[in-house]
């Protein structure tokens, strides 16, 4: 035991080292591994640089808060796909306490549409999935230990919605003088797990009444 | 900088004219109600008035009528047409998720009848923000109310849903009404969303449970629903008898006539 430990330890010890002499090589011997190496840095800083979000969204409403706010990815050959990450705020009403849901959401977006001749794109359909957390200790992802094993069979904590929307997209023509590449406003309706539960059931609930609508802004930077 | 402002000042306007839209649910549980509150206490006085001075009369009671709103549809029509129902009683779990809009549904169906009607407390009704949404559209987890000479007491007895937060069942509210117990008084009925002796009752108390309710004056009998099926049981071995109403579910109700000597308990489907 102790022996592996010294030995990952001297491992770990020798690495920069190592990592050391190779720069140092590399700076002396000229063009071909520089540039390799130049290009395994800017290659690696690229992969890293993908985790930064790229666009920021403000909804309203929607099921996951009253006002939220989020970041995300947007990604694809033709910017496609979209995650966010997403915290709503949901004041108590009659409730005991305020609180904060957090909302993980994957959306895609097949067309974008522009208006001939103008900085005005359409999209006319997306289509997204998202898990949303109230993050409240009265909410349980699993039953609390003092019932029968599946006494509930569900969450109160985490709800699984769908949802289908369109947006308007204004693609800023110049964005040097911009802080952002285009600015869209969207709306979707959607509903949740339990709610398609409850209308699958039943005649007398009607599709309307089950659905939830958002709308939110998003700014691509 | 101006274009943000324009932006930001449409967006205001378009959250501003959707507040009041039905589309709009800031969450499952967020305890926005619309609509009428404080239905029991409202349905309480209007029983008292309607029926101060008899001694017999018929009233229904439904149950769980959870994710089926078809059948509370249909239950609420077959009581409304049938005429002879003073008052219906719901033994609890009017919503399934203890989501906000299921209390609505059900307040919404159910505010059919033609008739006042009062709601327990079920142990679905707890789940997430439900409790604090059945306290303001229906009101207290513990009351009582008159009917002529009957006292009726209504007790939350879902303890499993509390963890000790909460007093379940409430010794205090029991005391008081024995202690308070209006002039005029003679009989008492009961009614529950969980027997004793479930899961999600405190059987650690069932007993002393027992004990307040003989305690009452003259009990006819005991009311519960939270198991979906038919039930005549005397968990006690003392003569009080436990009815327990199925869900509307499998389409049936109780239709109880209380009589100067007795009372009649029926089994109905629709």
């Amino acid at each position: 035991m102790r022996l592996s430990v010294a030995v990952f330890s001297l491992c770990l010890f020798c690495l920069p080292l190592c990592l050391m002499g190779q720069v140092r090589k590399s700076a002396e011997i000229p063009d071909t591994l520089r540039t390799r190496y130049e290009k395994m840095t800017t290659r690696r800083m690229e992969r890293w640089e993908r985790l930064i979000p790229d666009h920021y969204k403000w909804q309203f409403a929607g099921s996951i808060g009253v006002v939220s706010i989020g970041t995300g990815w947007t990604y694809g050959k033709k910017k496609q796909w979209e995650t966010d990450v997403m915290l709503g705020f949901l004041p108590k009403f009659e409730s005991e306490h305020n609180k904060v849901v957090l909302t993980l959401k994957q959306s895609y977006l097949p067309w974008r549409l522009r208006i001939k001749g103008s900085a005005w794109v359409v999209q006319p359909l997306s289509c997204s999935l998202f898990l949303s957390s109230v993050l409240n200790d009265k909410f349980w992802t699993r039953e609390p230990d003092r019932y029968p094993k599946g006494y509930y069979g569900f969450s109160t904590r985490i709800r699984a919605n769908l949802s289908l929307g369109q947006r308007i997209m204004f693609d800023i023509p110049d964005v040097s003088n911009w802080w952002v590449q285009d600015i869209s406003l969207y709306y979707e309706l959607g509903a949740c797990d339990t709610d398609f539960c409850t209308f699958f059931g039943d005649r007398s609930i009607k599709f309307k009444e089950i659905l939830s609508l958002a709308v939110g802004l998003k700014l691509h930077i | 900088m101006h274009n943000v402002r324009g932006i930001g000042s449409i967006l205001l306007a378009v959250v501003w004219l959707l507040q009041g839209c039905e589309l709009i649910e800031y969450h499952p549980y967020d305890a926005r109600i619309e609509g009428e509150t404080g239905l029991t206490e409202k349905n309480i006085r209007l029983i008292e008035e309607k029926m101060q001075g008899k001694r017999e009369f018929r009233f229904a009671m439904i149950s769980d009528t959870q994710r089926r709103y078809d059948e509370t549809e249909d239950v609420v029509n077959v009581i409304n047409q049938r005429g002879d129902i003073d008052f219906v009683l719901h033994g609890g779990d009017m919503a399934d998720f203890g989501e906000t809009k299921e209390f609505l549904w059900a307040r919404d169906f159910l505010d059919r009848l033609q008739m006042p009607y009062v709601c327990l407390l079920g142990n679905h009704d707890c789940l997430g923000t439900g409790f604090d949404v059945y306290q303001k559209v229906f009101g207290a987890d513990n009351f009582a109310f008159t009917v002529g000479n009957v006292r009726f007491v209504c007790l939350n007895t879902n303890a499993l849903e509390y963890d000790y937060s909460h007093p379940v069942p409430n010794f205090n509210f029991m005391e008081d009404e024995l202690t308070g117990m209006p002039a005029g008084i003679e009989k008492t009925i009961v009614a529950m969303h969980v027997p004793p002796g479930d899961d999600e009752f405190n059987n650690n108390v069932g007993r002393a449970f027992e004990h307040y309710i003989v305690s009452f004056p003259d009990v006819q009998f005991c009311l519960f629903g939270h198991i979906h099926r038919w039930a005549e049981e005397e968990y006690f071995d003392d003569g009080v008898v436990y009815y327990g109403c199925t869900t509307v579910g499998k389409r049936g109700y109780y239709v109880i006539t209380i009589k100067e000597d007795g009372y009649e308990i029926e089994r109905c489907g629709f």
